[in-house]
């Protein structure tokens, strides 16, 4: 059932192209709500103070690290787990 | 109306002692002399049997709550010395020092006390360090030992295997490195390779997860990296903690047994497996079973922390007895002189595993003493130590702030004796029981100076703390 | 059954495989986004201190990811025992 030619490979492999971009989208707003969130809480003024600025900063740098973090682990879990099943 | 007050003054009765005027409500209760010297307004106190009551009460009570701030105040400040290790900056493809731990029951009594001693005193310091670790929990006696020696014996055999990698790595590349490789890339007469169109690769082959992830988009996932790999000196790498005596001794003998005994099971006379002797254990219905693997596996799915497996419904006797027996050791104490240490591995430099870590038994030991006391009789001592736990807690505690600071020492043969203190707690018919059947905890113990030479050992005297650290 | 111009197995299409791969790759990363999101929540303080991951923080997640995957296999399990107890029943 999950085996492709040829042909399909390279469609398949486009698809994944895609779906990449996709998430990255998706990250990207992800990220955007969520140090919004947590660090955007004060309206008295319509821009940015310096305390949340780099909140933000921080938030988003700290986000991205733990999804690769979390990347490389699922990797990994995911490689051993195939390999289990496997036995 | 003369003769009225007269007759009323003959029918009244004798005057009373006048009531003292300011005085409203006479009070209730007892008055204490003492008290009253002292010029203390009058105090209603407790009669004797509630100030017996109100005693006894405050004093167990006040025992109790009074050690376990104290052992709250200690442990926070242990974990301020190790604090400032675990907000270093960590890459996502770095994987922190790993420690291994072994606990197994004490004598006649449940898991859940030593990991009881191991969850309250030791793991806080090591989170509060950053420190990564794995546990490995038995049930019952030559458990420990039979892992450690079956590790050992497939780093031994992996050793040999990973020699042959290398070998056949080294050829290929020297044959890059040759005329003939430079011939065949540039022979114009060489056939093309045909790739067939219809060959299927399955779905899973197409893609890696990184693929498909949108944080992969920008950045590429990176090797793995050990921490413990990259520690200039070795020996600062992971490390051992034996939580008890017996646990000591297996993962002793289990080393001893790896290096020293040979890599088959020997075809002699089938030594009779040791007989569960925790006898209590068998009626525990939450025995945590997990069996993680020691570090140099491939596969990285290794646990890092332990979780209770036991299930409710399972009949704790069948549970047992569908293990198989503990496995005899491939070699016997007295033979340790004669045995030859063992030849797969090269002893002049500290020995790596593939992923350039450290090898765990080259690594620093620590040894927990246990102070789980049993019988009627010992209730004394037991209300004691229960009252005074802090100072156990202050013990594990600093044991575990050596261990995350690195203060070592080769081990020398007084530490053989390491936590002896903890086997004058063991029940003695136990211990006669024991000596009887040869079990492992009872038996002789006798170290080898080949193996023991290369040990490390942590020691808290050895701290240096310096200046209080406060807590930020 | 339908009919396809490229001569592979007949009963199924080249379409639906490839959808059945499509649908296996949203599976994977929607798990990987629920892992991040609940580790994140689970693991990571919020008051943003520093930019970078702290070694606390490190084991957190590596344990958390662990625990996530184990979580799932064990479900998994339980939902195809369910599954076969309602495929016995009439």
């Amino acid at each position: 059932m999950d085996q492709l030619n040829a042909k399909e490979q390279q469609e398949f492999q486009q698809i994944v192209e895609q779906k990449q971009m996709k998430d990255f989208m998706r990250l990207y707003s992800n990220l955007v709500e969520k140090c919004f969130t947590d660090c955007v809480n004060d309206f008295t003024s319509n821009k940015l103070t310096t305390k949340e600025d780099t909140c933000i900063m921080r938030c988003a740098e700290k986000f991205l690290k733990h999804s690769e973090r979390v990347g490389q682990r699922f990797q990994e879990q995911n490689a051993a787990l195939t390999q289990q099943m496997q036995r | 109306m003369s003769t009225i007050p007269e007759k009323a003054a003959e029918t009244v009765t004798p005057a009373r002692k006048p009531a003292v005027p300011a005085e409203k409500v006479k009070p209730k209760g007892y008055s204490n002399p003492a008290l009253q010297a002292m010029g203390i307004p009058r105090l209603r106190l407790p009669s004797r049997n509630w100030s017996i009551f109100w005693a006894v009460l405050g004093l167990t009570t006040g025992g109790i709550v009074y050690d376990k701030y104290e052992q709250k105040q200690l442990r926070k400040r242990w974990m301020s010395y190790v604090q400032p290790q675990s907000e270093a900056e960590v890459a996502p493809n770095v994987k922190p020092r790993r420690l291994t731990i072994f606990i197994a029951p004490p004598p006649n009594d449940f898991l859940t006390e030593s990991l009881r001693y191991f969850k309250r005193y030791v793991k806080p310091v090591l989170n509060a360090g950053g420190l990564d670790f794995e546990i490995f929990t038995s049930e019952r006696q030559g458990d420990i030992r039979v892992h450690v020696a079956d590790q050992i014996r497939d780093l031994r055999r992996n050793a040999t295997a990973f020699k042959q990698v290398e070998l056949v790595k080294q050829k290929n590349e020297a044959y890059k490195r040759s005329w003939g490789y430079w011939f065949s890339k540039f022979n114009v007469f060489k056939k093309k390779e045909v790739v067939d169109p219809n060959a299927t690769k399955s779905v899973k082959q197409c893609y890696t997860p990184a693929d498909v992830f949108g944080i992969n988009y920008k950045t590429k996932p990176m090797a793995v990296e050990y921490e413990d790999a990259q520690f200039e000196n070795p020996h600062d790498a992971g490390g051992i903690i034996c939580v008890g005596r017996g646990v000591y001794k297996e993962y002793m003998r289990g080393v001893h047994e790896g290096l020293l005994g040979p890599l088959e099971q020997p075809k002699v006379e089938i030594v009779e497996a040791v007989e569960q002797v925790v006898v209590e254990a068998e009626t525990s219905a939450a025995i945590p079973t997990l069996d993680t693997t020691l570090a140099p596996a491939t596969d990285e799915a290794s646990k890092s922390d332990f979780r209770y497996n036991g299930d409710v419904d399972d009949l704790p006797n069948a549970n047992l007895k569908s293990k198989p027996p503990v496995k005899a050791p491939y070699i016997s104490a007295e033979d340790y002189a004669t045995a030859t240490l063992a030849p797969e591995f090269n002893f002049s430099t500290t020995i790596r595993d593939h992923n350039n870590v450290p090898v765990f038994f080259e690594l620093p030991i620590f040894v927990l003493r246990i102070p789980n006391i049993l019988g009627f009789l010992n209730s004394p001592q037991r209300i004691y130590r229960f009252y005074t736990k802090r100072w156990i807690a202050d013990e594990f505690n600093k044991g575990a702030v050596a261990v995350a600071l690195n203060a070592k020492r080769p081990f020398t043969p007084a530490d053989a004796d390491l936590a002896l203190v903890e086997e004058t707690d063991w029940p003695k018919k136990w211990v006669a029981s024991g000596k009887e059947k040869a079990s492992e905890w009872t038996r002789d113990f006798k170290v080898d100076h080949r193996v023991t030479s290369r040990m490390f050992v942590y020691d808290a005297t050895l701290l240096e703390l310096g200046e209080k650290k406060d807590q930020t | 059954m339908s009919f396809l111009g490229l001569g592979g197995s007949p009963s199924i299409s080249s379409q639906a495989k490839i959808q059945a791969a499509e649908a296996e790759l949203d599976m994977v990363t929607d798990m990987f986004n629920r892992l991040v999101e609940q580790c994140h929540k689970k693991c990571i303080d919020l008051s943003y201190k520093e930019s970078a991951v702290s070694k606390a923080e490190s084991n957190c997640i590596d344990r958390c990811v662990a625990k996530y995957f184990e979580t799932n296999v064990k479900v998994g399990e339980h939902m195809q025992q369910i599954g076969q107890t309602f495929a016995g029943r009439p």
